[in-house]
């Protein structure tokens, strides 16, 4: 069930233009899923936990940074187990999801007030997988530079290219138009941009 | 086309959006410009090492977390309903029984029982109740671990204690009914007092744990309210026939 | 812990489990006796939402408890479980419970049944939940809290301080010889022979009848519910019997004087009060006896939209 490996394009080639591989909705393992769900079958609630607490928590620590990841995770996965009554399936399981996500993650932050995210505490607590050591060095910069942006900027940074959605998807999620999660998408590449340059050309 | 319009494009063109010949057009240009190579050579490295950042692992104890608050949520729930009730009967009921006064104390008190529910959406403050007392020495009360089958002796006996204090709040809430009667009765600063008193109780509810502790918050709010409907406490304090 | 250790042992002698196939299903019997480890038993508590609760004082030290589990099959016997929790300070706690299946299979909670009947040294205070089953307190002397949701409450022979609440369980409270508070929200409270200083019984639907009562502060209060009292009245004691909707009808028996003051939508004070009539306050005021103002009893009885009766047994 792990939600990321199986979504994980492959690279696209960095100059030509290819369709992005997008998460697809499994509209109907979703209905079954919330149905057991609503009955309160535990096994359902722990599966449909583990189906998704990579996105959710990973969200939650980009965008609210690592000391307040599990605090947001936790509200959201309270959210939609207990909401899961007025999810009306009218969006994809994953889209209301994230949306809650990015909701709690945001509020969270208007709550705590305008303090920046110290990036050496993001980077501190960020756990560095085996697999991707080679590639540390810019994911390090990548995951400091974001948490720099603009709270707004996180969020559709995370939704479009970690987490690989469509521009559809983030405009559900996000409750905008497709255009402003195009534009929004755009300025918050180009800031990162900024912020990674020069370096960012010394990728392996 | 310039280099910024060419610029604006990238994002769009990177994600394989820009289709025929808008494609093209920035095709063309990226073979001829240097510098828009190298700004989209970037903005391909940003968007591949964002889409390549590792996974962040939740720790385990977010599950627990979670589960806990649920049980916590749902015990908090049972009680609700019985507010909601109130809370209707309380505020569309005050204009029948007297005008005025009544009607701005009615409101006040109808505002007060609202800011005073708000809190238990956010099931924090609530968190201890899920717990259940020390585990006994021989056979220790389970702890709140996955949410047993609707309908089986454990999800019952788990909502039991919620259920009870519902029981209570649904007799205090009628209670709350008969008091809006009354209390255009009395003097302004016997409303006052009952309003205090009220709230000092009802303070007390929202601190007491799930379980008897809360019940018997409830108890003494049904109490409070029977003295004052039906012995005319508050009225006879305040030397009032 | 020494009363654990204590504890433990005579669990082990003690126990005599038989399983016994039945009509309803299995029937198992346990007897266990917890002795005091050091200090003598000062408070039982018992919780116990899976059926019915008899605790029974007697002149021992240690607590016998007697347990009976009833369950269709031998799955959902072996997930109710009976808890001993006993306390260095002198305090046991005995709950029931049901564990959480290993299978999916549910078990519905109406299919089993723990039944606790325990004897407990008589200077123990109680203190004890019940559901829906039937929670009996007979011979304690230093009375107790008694919870039910729907189940009937009985207490006989107490003494010490008693307080009872039920949602909707009739309470039945004999032979109380301590201060005694009974709530209830939809069942009736039954009193006969309260002898403390103070009864408290109040109930929103339903009735409270009382009779041989003797006790210097009452009262007795119901929303809806008639209220029947025969009672003493003691030297410079008050009384107070009020409902909303319910009728008032009071039998006093007097040693010395009295003030009878009474509000309500009807009333009867029969002759002993003469001519009575209300004040300018609603309230109709009589007195019996020679001194008035100084040992007086008062009697306060009122009901805003029932009838209230009064007489005097002499």
């Amino acid at each position: 069930m792990s939600d990321l490996a199986d979504t994980a394009p492959a690279v696209p080639s960095p100059i030509l233009a290819e369709p992005r591989p997008r998460v697809a909705a499994a509209l109907a393992d979703d209905a079954q899923l919330v149905a057991a769900c609503r009955r309160g079958e535990a096994r359902a609630m722990e599966m449909l936990y583990h189906q998704y607490k990579r996105r959710v928590f990973g969200m939650a620590h980009r965008i609210v940074g690592a000391s307040d990841a599990e605090e947001v995770a936790q509200e959201v996965f309270v959210r939609v187990f207990r909401a899961l009554d007025k999810f009306r399936g009218d969006s994809a399981l994953s889209t209301w999801i994230y949306r809650l996500t990015v909701n709690a993650a945001l509020s969270h932050l208007a709550k705590r007030g305008r303090r920046q995210e110290v990036s050496d505490e993001t980077l501190g607590e960020m756990p560095a997988p085996p697999a991707v050591e080679r590639d540390s060095g810019l994911a390090a910069r990548i995951e400091a530079a974001l948490g720099q942006l603009p709270a707004g900027y996180r969020a559709i940074l995370v939704l479009h290219d970690v987490e690989g959605l469509s521009h559809e998807e983030c405009a559900a999620i996000l409750e905008c138009r497709v255009g402003t999660c195009k534009s929004q998408l755009h300025k918050a590449r180009a800031r990162m941009r900024e912020l990674l340059t020069p370096s960012i050309g010394a990728r392996t | 086309m310039s280099c910024e319009r060419i610029q604006e494009k990238l994002t769009a063109y990177l994600d394989g959006e820009l289709a025929g010949q808008d494609g093209s057009v920035v095709r063309g240009h990226l073979r001829e410009c240097a510098t828009c190579r190298q700004a989209a050579s970037d903005e391909a490295a940003l968007r591949d090492g964002l889409r390549s950042l590792p996974p962040v692992d939740p720790p385990p104890s977010l599950w627990a977390g979670v589960q806990a608050q649920l049980a916590a949520a749902e015990v908090a729930d049972a009680k609700r309903p019985a507010w909601r009730r109130a809370l209707a009967r309380w505020a569309p009921s005050a204009p029948r029984f007297a005008a005025g006064a009544l009607v701005a104390a009615a409101a006040i008190a109808v505002l007060w029982w609202r800011t005073q529910r708000a809190p238990d959406d956010a099931p924090g403050p609530d968190r201890a109740i899920a717990t259940p007392a020390p585990a006994p020495a021989p056979a220790p009360v389970p702890e709140p671990g996955p949410p047993p089958p609707r309908g089986d002796i454990t999800a019952e006996l788990a909502a039991e204690p919620a259920r009870q204090t519902e029981a209570y709040g649904d007799a205090a809430e009628e209670l709350l009914a008969l008091a809006t009667e009354v209390r255009g009765t009395w003097a302004a600063e016997q409303q006052t007092a009952f309003d205090a008193r009220l709230s000092e109780l009802r303070g007390q509810i929202d601190r007491a744990p799930e379980g008897r502790p809360r019940q018997k918050a409830w108890r003494e709010l049904i109490r409070y309210l029977q003295g004052a409907i039906v012995r005319d406490e508050i009225a006879l304090a305040g030397g009032v026939p | 812990m020494k009363a654990a250790g204590c504890l433990v042992l005579a669990l082990a002698l003690v126990k005599t489990a038989s399983a016994q196939p039945k009509n309803t299903g299995l029937v198992e019997r346990a007897r266990l006796e917890v002795a005091p480890g050091g200090r003598p038993i000062k408070q039982l508590t018992i919780e116990n939402p899976l059926g019915d609760v008899k605790i029974e004082g007697y002149d021992g030290q240690s607590i016998m408890i007697e347990t009976t589990k009833t369950a269709p099959d031998e799955d959902a016997l072996d997930r109710l479980r009976v808890s001993l929790i006993p306390n260095p300070d002198g305090t046991v706690r005995i709950l029931t419970t049901a564990d959480g299946g290993k299978e999916v299979k549910t078990l519905a909670r109406a299919a089993v049944k723990i039944d606790l009947v325990v004897r407990a040294p008589r200077d123990a205070r109680i203190d004890a939940a019940v559901s829906a089953g039937k929670l009996e307190v007979i011979n304690m002397d230093a009375g107790g809290e008694l919870d039910t949701a729907s189940g009937p409450i009985s207490v006989r022979n107490i003494a010490g301080e008693l307080s009872t609440h039920s949602i909707s369980g009739t309470t039945t409270i004999a032979q109380a010889f301590g201060s005694v508070d009974a709530q209830t929200i939809a069942s009736d409270v039954e009193l006969d022979t309260i002898g403390g200083e103070r009864l408290v019984a109040s109930v929103s639907r339903g009735k409270i009848a009382g009779r041989r009562v003797r006790a210097r502060d009452v009262q007795l209060t119901t929303t809806e519910g008639k209220i029947t009292l025969e009672a003493e009245a003691p030297l410079r004691g008050r009384m107070v019997i009020a409902s909303l909707r319910g009728d008032v009808d009071v039998k006093l028996r007097r040693h010395g004087p009295v003030t009878v003051r009474v509000r309500a939508a009807r009333l009867d004070l029969g002759s002993s009060l003469g001519a009575a009539r209300p004040g300018p306050d609603g309230w109709v005021e009589g007195h019996l006896g020679v001194k008035p103002q100084a040992q007086a009893a008062i009697v306060e009885l009122r009901s805003r939209y029932g009838f209230v009766q009064f007489a005097v047994i002499e």
